[in-house]
């Protein structure tokens, strides 16, 4: 079930929402809780019923796991060392995950290097894997380093499968959610958190639905259905998908915390204006943040951080960019994308300690080029798509101006690779791509961002009118209905 | 406080989206809701004159599908039936195209604009239920007819899609979502909205008001079919005859080579589609009604360019086409290649549209 439709909106979110609060009011607590859990799975299932044994033997294992690591802290005479326990758990987890998600790409590899044939397994990738193996991973870890505690079963499967964030995150941490979770205050209906529930999921709906759809068009036929593009189709196509990941990453993040907040629990941001990052190191802080921490909790630290000199900082950096690529999907333009967002990240720590200033628009402005041009592997579904657009952004396919132009500069012509024409035709966009482009320059340069409205919000007319308006714009736009782009992930 | 805010923005809410599902409603540009009942009732009018017509009636201002389910309710003495997109639009048992009255005296031509495999659904279903069934039907087949959704103008009709899909236990082309639902979330479709405003601003476009003051014309005086009338003519056979001024029109318009992408869009077929057709075929058959299949050629410059992907889709359709007659031992007419019928370039009003004389040399007689 997608947040960005009519079902979700109109039908299970209103149910779920009523039920869970009759049956706290009638002072069922545990029959609320499982109801929850028996909820979410059902939100789970209803893109594929198929996936329902997988998380749940999933969940059960790794709270197993969990529990011996608890309890075998107490126990000194251990039959298996807590740390070959926790390497189990670890291996199964990843294995999990490399079966769905990477046996093809390693057969494709064989297949390249050895001139192989081996057939390819077409595993459908289980919807929501690499969140929930994550987050159950990092609650191994923490058991193991004595940081979680002993919980019922019930208690561990809402902090796995708590609907709002199963699908595409925010990766969250049991030590905050499950706290959230047994307060007597979240069994009560909250009017100011539902107010702000809703605030928060309007602004992330429209994000998905009106701004991120928009720009969908532009993208699927600039990487996907042209064959050549030109100098500004390429940047147009771009740009698009820039912003695309962005509204649509990001609205979906808000409407999670909108959802949770309806049931009064707090997820953590993930998204903090992270295009106007004015450097690497400063966008990674700002995007996707509860994956950064994710990564730097439990690859960068685990491989000694940055305390054991430069060069090892500078392979674990690089390393755990290339892994998180990985964790994006299986191809070798994740690869590429990790691994450039790796090196950048060291150059930056190059840079910085010259102590050279640059000007705020241009550190801007760099930061962002990269950060738009790296987005190019991560869109690609194939090596040659990456390059199509890059020649493009280069001006090697050529450079298509306005045949308004055509009269005043006749001469541009006999330059080979200068024409005149319709500047977008490939992406079929017209003048609205540019419109549009600018738009979001605006939203993403000029304005606060929805955390900041979220904690500024004050139930007052213009808030009021605010919210209908985006939410009416979004639930007229649901007749297109459309997947989120981290549900690929 | 908060409880407050919570009701207020959810009246606020509620009138605003019921000032778009009325706008929606009354304005109703796709002729879907309130149209739709005052339109039921004029196209009924229109079919039961036009029966009675001696130079048909002028189409100009008339919604094709509507009026084309009113003839297929209405018709009565008709012993074939003619179901597809515009490209047979033409096709008549009046102007005796391609020998045709050898084969049936009382053509009656349902093709409307764009029809793709769910409009043949659509009218086959008023045809079984019409009471007197038709001797034989003819199929035309596009090169976009053997995928789905292929056209969304069908969508007003589509109670009469999920019922043909419970005759032919076929669930999938309606995806799933039953004519009640799509009308009634359509009342909150954006996209809706801004054709009703469209709609609203534009005085040409029809109003609720001049839907009532609606009146059926007849051409004034004998006209010839290959020149046209002033406005665009449905014969009493239900084929169309386009404007003289369209018809000048398109011949001083030049057909660019390579040309022919409309709706060559995605695969060439889809097995589904191709499969549902199957089922048409069959369900005519048991009912004791013969059914063929016609293809109409495409302008020669489209296939000047080579194998550009509208000619790879139409080649890739023609075979299958061929290969389904056979499997069901049924006849196919014509062909999207124009040399296969020898016509010629200036016997064409657009890239896909043959005139009568084109049309003539697919001989039905046979």
């Amino acid at each position: 079930m997608l947040f960005n439709s009519v079902i979700f909106i109109y039908v299970f979110l209103p149910i779920t929402f009523t039920l869970y609060f009759f049956l706290n009011k009638k002072r069922l607590t545990e029959a609320s809780k499982s109801f929850l859990v028996f909820s979410s799975l059902f939100f789970y299932s209803w893109w594929n019923i198929a996936y329902l044994p997988l998380i749940l033997s999933s969940m059960l294992f790794n709270y197993t796991i969990g529990n011996v690591l608890v309890k075998e802290n107490n126990n000194k005479k251990n039959r298996f060392s807590r740390k070959s326990i926790l390497s189990c758990g670890i291996i199964t987890n990843l294995s999990l995950l490399a079966y769905f998600k990477y046996t093809d790409f390693l057969i494709e590899n064989i297949n390249l290097a050895f001139n192989a044939t081996v057939p390819y397994l077409d595993l459908a990738l289980p919807l929501a894997i690499s969140f929930f193996t994550f987050q159950q991973i990092a609650y191994l870890v923490d058991s193991y380093r004595c940081e979680t505690q002993e919980y019922d079963f019930l208690n561990y499967a809402i902090f796995v499968t708590f609907f709002p964030q199963l699908i595409a995150g925010p990766i969250v941490h049991h030590k905050e959610m499950m706290p959230q979770f047994s307060r007597l205050k979240t069994k009560v209906i909250n009017y100011k958190n539902i107010s702000l529930g809703l605030f928060i999921f309007s602004i992330g709906l429209f994000k998905k639905v009106v701004i991120a759809d928009s720009f969908s068009t532009w993208v699927n036929a600039g990487f996907d259905t042209a064959i050549t593009l030109n100098f500004f189709e390429a940047w147009a196509t771009s740009l698009s998908y820039t912003f695309q990941l962005y509204f649509d990453f990001s609205g979906y993040t808000d409407m999670a915390i909108g959802i949770a907040l309806l049931f009064n629990i707090r997820l953590p941001i993930n998204f903090n204006s992270p295009y106007k990052a004015l450097n690497i190191q400063d966008f990674w802080r700002r995007w996707h943040i509860t994956l950064s921490r994710f990564l730097r909790d439990y690859i960068y630290f685990p491989l000694g951080g940055n305390k054991k000199g430069a060069i090892r900082t500078y392979i674990n950096l690089i390393t755990t960019f290339i892994l998180g690529g990985i964790w994006h999907g299986a191809g070798w333009t994740f690869i590429m994308w990790g691994g450039l967002h790796g090196i950048a990240l060291l150059i930056y720590k190059q840079w910085s300690q010259l102590g050279i200033k640059l000007w705020s628009w241009f550190a801007w402005l760099v930061t962002f080029t990269f950060i738009n041009i790296s987005w190019v592997f991560f869109r690609a579904n194939e090596w040659d798509d990456a390059i199509k657009v890059l020649n493009g952004m280069t001006g090697l396919s050529g450079l298509v101006l306005t045949s308004k132009f055509e009269k005043y500069l006749p001469p541009l012509e006999s330059y080979n690779f200068i024409s005149f024409g319709t500047v977008t035709e490939h992406i079929s966009g017209g003048s609205s791509v540019l419109n549009w482009i600018f738009l979001a320059f605006c939203l993403i340069l000029l304005f606060k961002n929805s955390i900041f409205q979220l904690t500024h919000f004050k139930p007052t007319f213009y808030n009021r009118l605010f919210m209908v308006l985006l939410f009416s714009a979004s639930t007229l736009m649901l007749s297109r209905e459309s997947e989120f782009l981290y549900f690929n992930f | 406080m908060y409880k407050k805010n919570l009701n207020q923005t959810l009246i606020m809410f509620i009138i605003f989206m019921s000032i778009i599902a009325s706008v929606n409603f009354v304005v109703d540009p796709g002729e879907i809701y309130l149209k739709k009942i005052i339109s039921d009732k004029k196209a009924k009018e229109f079919a039961d004159k036009l029966f009675l017509s001696e130079k048909g009636i002028i189409q100009t201002g008339w919604n094709e599908r509507l009026v084309k389910t009113a003839l297929a309710k209405s018709a009565y003495n008709f012993d074939c039936v003619i179901l597809g997109s515009s490209h047979v639009m033409q096709i008549s048992s009046i102007r005796n195209t391609g020998n045709i009255k050898d084969q049936c005296n009382n053509l009656l031509n349902l093709a409307v604009s764009g029809g793709g495999i769910e409009d043949i659904a659509i009218f086959s279903y008023l045809l079984l239920h019409n009471l007197k069934h038709p001797r034989h039907v003819f199929v035309d087949i596009a090169p976009w007819t053997l995928k789905f959704n292929m056209d969304s103008r069908y969508g007003a009709y589509q109670n009469y899609l999920d019922k043909m899909n419970l005759i032919l236990k076929q669930s999938e082309v309606s995806e799933g979502n039953p004519y009640f639902r799509k009308i009634i979330l359509n009342l909150f479709n954006g996209e809706y909205f801004h054709q009703s405003l469209v709609a609203l601003t534009d005085s040409k476009k029809n109003n609720v008001l001049s839907l009532f003051k609606k009146v059926i014309q007849y051409p004034e005086k004998v006209f010839s079919y290959e020149e046209g009338y002033a406005q665009a003519v449905t014969l009493i056979d239900g084929s169309h005859v386009y404007s003289q001024a369209y018809i000048q029109l398109q011949r001083t318009k030049q057909v660019k080579i390579g040309d022919g992408d409309y709706k060559i869009t995605g695969k060439k077929y889809d097995p589904m589609a191709l499969n549902y057709l199957k089922k048409v075929i069959e369900m005519y058959k048991k009912r004791g009604m013969s059914i063929s299949l016609i293809m109409t050629p495409y302008h020669p410059n489209v296939f000047k360019k080579g194998m550009t992907k509208p000619v790879s889709h139409m080649t890739a359709v023609e075979d299958l086409i061929k290969s389904l007659s056979q499997e069901q031992g049924i006849k196919y007419y014509g062909s999207f290649f124009p040399n296969k019928l020898m016509c010629k370039e200036d016997e064409f009003y657009d890239f896909m549209h043959p005139t009568n004389k084109c049309l003539s040399r697919i001989n039905f007689g046979v």
